[in-house]
């Protein structure tokens, strides 16, 4: 051992020795440059698992998953109508390893999906969009938008039933927006309908553009993550020890050498809660290796495991070769994108076009009207917070169904069927929502004077609206797109 | 700090030597796999039994080139026999068999890529980079009665498939 | 931290054990078991130690038939392995030999082409049953049905033979060794099915055409259980009930019914193996009426230019003024200038085998006095230019070697009109 690691190879690779104190720990932190993306200390608040839930840092793993598994599945893939089910087929019984990596590359696709946008869930109920990190959140808006395009464009590449028809769908949504529409339309399929070309403008997408944008986006994410402090912790922290979780307070004090190389200087220029020499007894903080270092292997594990593990069980689904005389019946959209297939089944313009703005407008404005710091950190912000968000998610669960039954039985269509689109436009389950949820939000703001309860209250109204409607697009509707039970 | 520093699996140092091992190996165990993954299991490539035409339809001293498996089948009269096409050098596919001429004594062929030159009699290398003689394959008679020339199948100079 | 550590050793250990189980489960396919048993009942056959030991050493193998260049593949020969083999004819199926049908070869036909299935699958109940396929539909009344149904599953026993019919449209079933199909299209005339179903471009409408129905209900079972009871298939059909036929008339009638199908013959079996390409080494004889040829004597004057590279630039230069308008700028014959579909069509001057079969003679003579289309250019180019060109056009084709003579003629053709001889020295390779 000491032959091998002692000599001037392997001291230019490694310019650290293996570390033995905590100040050559945060050194080589700071020297390596895979490491350097973490900081060299990390406050002990952003190591409780309940803090974040890793659900960044499971994003992060499964798009790594994704990229290794996706450029392995291009060797076998070639994006031709000839070529690509019988790749698949290919892939699934005669190539070692094919079936694996192609399980494995499907479910990391819906799994990022998911965490994606719990991990925007979880950043919005932890106020971890408050100044500085306005864009941040906006940054993770569009990351969001990017994950679900690459899951989109990957969908097509099987071309079996399933592909063929979601695109199908998914495409027709996307050219209801007026005068626009269709052009986007075009431009997305190369074409009137799904056939060669939106087979190769979706490949293209799916393994060199959109990546390409997500990691720049990522990058930058990242990047402002840490020169923010890291992750959002309470303001108020030095005066009350963090409780359950996290190593323990005497970890975080013996573990920390001070040594003459410690500069306050370089990290005051790190914003936020950065030690300051006087004001902090204890110190909060502890160092990166091995507290984060260890964490973050074992949530990668842990992905990794239950990646395999679902894989294992469940095939990912390849149904016959797209056939573009004979559409599944019902025809559905990827999952998450049932939600504004829903929505569309009322009303096209409102359902395809306005809420998904809106939607998308009011996400990204949320840390510009609600700039208050002092609950940054804390899940829901306050009991009344919490509180806040139950009602929001309970009455939208419930308003849900309330609006679709009105809707089949005194809907416009129903008691004016002849009445011009414009009425339907107006006033459709989908159109009214969006207003109850506006109005919710803002009474609650007026009576309380608190911006961030308005926003619990819409952002609740959101997510569990988007899950009611994922839930109703893909259990309850059946074919021509009629009610059904889930077990029908 | 609480930790045992001393030997034993539940010690930091054996939990962590299992920890780091285990790792490793399931890190590269499936970089290994993936090499696997990427050699085929099945190609899409002309099969390397070829069957051709009755023996009747080739006229005496003719020259047939089969596209796809890259090789020149010849009749004289002593029979059939079958010479690959394809260069032994860097596998370019050799021009088409000429007469003597002041240079070579006898029927040869050049490869256009690096000047190899072959005879047509047996293959063998009369001029330039090339190592070793082309390949010469086995003639056969399927039991339909026409010819079936199988390139995985080497047979030397001499042979001829007589009808 | 030790809390940490402990939970890292277990997370790694869990995840090593996940991989191990994913070496397994990839290298535990199910065709080796039947790959196994083959080489089991190849060693007892074997009959003497050589057999034998070639027997033992048979190993898992992928295999496959694939049919019009890839359009289809076919795997069943991963599990059946011996369906070629005589030897196998008494074994027990996976391993049974296939029956010898006359001039349907096993490698232009593959398997699935005839007997169904997915070919490309190496798992029996893939390869066997297809892909279970669930399509839902609403009803006038608002009911919801949903019909299940298998693409392309195996066809059973004797309805493989509802694929004779897909290709041999026309012939009696009954003598192309199709008995089933032909007593099925017997009855499918017999009870009268014309009355209420279009084939082809007779029938009935009341019930749905038939003309392709193999192709949108490929699976037997459906169609046994609809000739039973066609409203538990399909609500509401008018379609009586045949299910007082006998079991063997009814699979018949799904025989026929299945046979009634457009399946493009590409993916049936491979275009039929012709003798290749066949590549004279001599320079083949020019058709005598597409070509031109100048009188004997003109085509015997010798040129009285050298082949210097003066001559040959100024023939180039010429050449670009006067000839490249029809003949192309690199004498492929495509100018622009000729009109379309012109004939005869310009030269092709860099096609070898047409460039050395032209003596200088005779180019000579037809710069000078032109055909058709193309103008004689004695009042516009002298004689010397005109030499110049031909001096230049001989440096068009690619440097090929086309040697004469070195094989015996393949083709009687050429015997009769022996070339004078010098022929080959004069049309030399150009660029001289």
């Amino acid at each position: 051992m000491a032959k091998l690691t002692e000599n001037r190879f392997w001291r230019s690779l490694f310019r650290r020795p293996l570390p033995d104190s905590d100040l050559d720990r945060m050194l080589t932190m700071f020297s390596n440059f895979f490491l350097h993306i973490l900081p060299a200390k990390v406050h002990r608040h952003s190591l409780k698992p309940g803090a974040t839930w890793g659900l960044g840092v499971i994003s992060f793993v499964l798009f790594l998953v994704l990229i290794v598994t996706g450029v392995l599945l291009m060797f076998f893939y070639v994006p031709s109508v000839e070529r690509a089910y019988r790749d698949m087929k290919d892939l699934k019984y005669v190539v070692s390893y094919g079936v694996i990596l192609r399980n494995m590359h499907r479910w990391a696709a819906h799994g990022m999906v998911a965490a994606v946008f719990l991990h925007m869930v979880r950043v919005f109920f932890t106020g971890s969009y408050k100044p500085p990190r306005e864009f941040n959140w906006v940054l993770g808006i569009l990351l969001w938008g990017i994950t679900l395009l690459l899951s989109f464009t990957g969908y097509l590449l099987p071309w079996d039933q399933l592909a063929y028809w979601a695109i199908t769908v998914g495409t027709s949504i996307a050219s209801y927006p007026p005068w626009i529409g269709e052009k986007i339309r075009v431009l997305l399929l190369g074409g009137n309908i799904v056939g060669e070309s939106a087979l190769l403008r979706f490949y293209v997408l799916h393994v060199v553009f959109l990546p390409m944008v997500l990691m720049v986006l990522a990058a930058v994410h990242f990047w402002r993550v840490r020169k923010d402090g890291g992750i959002a912790r309470p303001i108020a922290l030095a005066l009350h020890p963090v409780a359950g979780g996290g190593p323990t307070s005497a970890e975080a004090t013996a573990r920390f050498v001070p040594g003459p190389l410690k500069t306050y200087t370089l990290v005051e220029l790190v914003r936020g809660t950065s030690p300051q020499v006087g004001i902090q007894a204890p110190e909060e903080e502890v160092p990166s290796w091995p507290h984060l270092t260890m964490r973050l292997l074992i949530v990668f594990e842990l992905v990794l495991v239950v990646l395999t593990a679902v894989s294992f069980l469940f095939d990912a689904p390849l149904l016959e070769q797209a056939n573009p005389v004979r559409p599944d019946n019902p025809a559905k959209a990827p999952w998450y994108f049932l939600g504004i297939q829903e929505l569309v089944s009322y009303s096209a313009l409102v359902g395809g076009v306005l809420v998904p703005a809106i939607a998308l407008l009011g996400l990204m404005s949320i840390p510009y009207m609600d700039r208050d710091r002092s609950d940054q950190g804390i899940w829901f912000g306050s009991p009344a917070g919490k509180r806040a968000a139950w009602i929001s998610f309970l009455l939208t669960v419930l308003v849900i169904p309330a609006l679709l039954f009105l809707d089949s039985r005194f809907g416009v269509r129903q008691v004016a069927p002849g009445a011009p689109q414009f009425f339907t436009d107006l006033l459709n389950p989908a159109s009214v929502l969006t207003t109850l949820m506006a109005v919710s939000s803002f009474l609650t703001w007026r009576a309380t004077r608190s911006r961030r309860l308005g926003a619990m209250v819409l952002f609740t109204a959101f997510v569990s609206a988007y899950l009611v409607f994922t839930v109703i697009g893909t259990y309850f509707r059946g074919p021509n797109w009629v009610w059904v039970w889930p077990w029908q | 700090m609480s930790e045992s520093k001393k030997g034993g699996i539940f010690s930091r140092r054996g939990l962590l030597g299992i920890g780091w091992f285990s790792f490793i190996v399931s890190m590269v165990g499936p970089a290994l796999a993936n090499i696997r993954f990427l050699f085929p299991n099945v190609v899409y490539e002309p099969p390397s039994r070829v069957k051709l035409g009755k023996p009747e339809e080739y006229a005496r001293g003719s020259a047939t080139f089969v596209e796809d498996q890259r090789f020149y089948l010849f009749r004289d009269g002593e029979g059939f026999r079958a010479i690959s096409a394809v260069c032994t050098h860097l596998r370019c596919t050799i021009n088409s068999f000429g007469p003597a001429d002041a240079e070579y004594g006898e029927p040869h062929a050049h490869c256009p890529c690096h000047g190899s030159v072959f005879a047509q009699k047996d293959g063998r290398v009369l001029k330039g980079p090339a190592p070793v003689a082309l390949e010469i394959y086995e003639v056969g008679l399927a039991p339909d009665g026409r010819l079936v020339v199988d390139t995985a199948r080497r047979v030397d100079a001499g042979f001829r498939f007589r009808v | 931290m030790l809390r940490i550590y402990r939970l890292f050793a277990l997370m790694s250990l869990i995840t090593l054990a996940l991989f191990l189980l994913s070496l397994w489960k990839d290298s535990n396919r199910e065709w080796k078991k039947y790959q196994d048993e083959y080489r089991n009942l190849l060693i007892a056959k074997a009959k003497d130690a050589d057999q034998r030991r070639a027997a033992e050493n048979v190993g898992y193998e992928f295999a496959q038939v694939s049919v019009a260049e890839g359009a289809r593949v076919d795997r069943c020969i991963m599990c059946h392995r011996a369906v070629e083999d005589p030897r196998f004819v008494d074994a027990p199926q996976p391993l049974r030999a296939h029956p010898k049908i006359p001039s349907h070869p096993f490698e232009r036909f593959g398997c699935t082409g005839c007997h169904g299935g997915d070919g490309s699958a190496t798992e029996v109940q893939a390869a066997h049953q297809g892909i279970q396929k669930k399509e839902g539909a609403v009803l006038p009344d608002g009911r919801i049905v949903y019909l299940t149904e298998r693409e392309e599953p195996l066809l059973p026993g004797n309805l493989v033979q509802a694929s004779c019919g897909s290709c041999h449209l026309t012939e009696d079933p009954g003598k192309i060794g199709a008995p089933v199909l032909s007593r099925g299209k017997t009855l499918f005339q017999e009870k009268g099915c014309i009355g209420c179903h279009r084939v082809g471009r007779i029938g009935g409408k009341v019930g749905p055409e038939l003309t392709f129905a193999g192709e949108k209900r490929s699976d037997p079972e459906w169609l046994l259980k609809h000739f039973r009871d066609p409203e538990s298939l399909v609500p509401d059909s008018a379609m009586p009930s045949y299910k007082n036929l006998g079991e063997e008339e009814l699979q018949a009638l799904t025989a026929f019914v299945l046979s009634l199908r457009e399946v493009p013959f590409t993916l049936i079996a491979s275009a039929p193996l012709q003798p290749q390409t066949v590549v004279a080494l001599t320079p083949p004889p020019v058709p005598r009426e597409a070509h031109w040829e100048a009188p004997r004597n003109e085509n015997l004057r010798p040129n009285p230019v050298p082949a210097s590279a003066e001559s040959v630039a100024n023939g180039k230069k010429l050449y670009g003024k006067y000839c490249a308008g029809c003949h192309g700028e690199s004498g492929k014959g495509d100018g622009p200038g000729a009109p379309k579909d012109l004939k005869p069509e310009p030269a092709n001057f860099a096609d070898p085998r047409m460039m050395a079969h032209e003596r200088e003679g005779g180019l000579y003579w037809k710069i000078t006095r032109g055909r058709g289309l193309m103008p004689g250019w004695e009042a516009t180019i002298p004689q010397k230019d005109r030499w110049d060109l031909v001096n230049f056009l001989r440096t068009l084709p690619p440097k090929v070697q086309m040697p004469p003579g070195m094989m015996e003629q393949p083709h009687g053709a050429m015997g009769g009109e022996k070339e004078p001889a010098g022929h080959m020295e004069e049309s030399r390779p150009g660029g001289h």
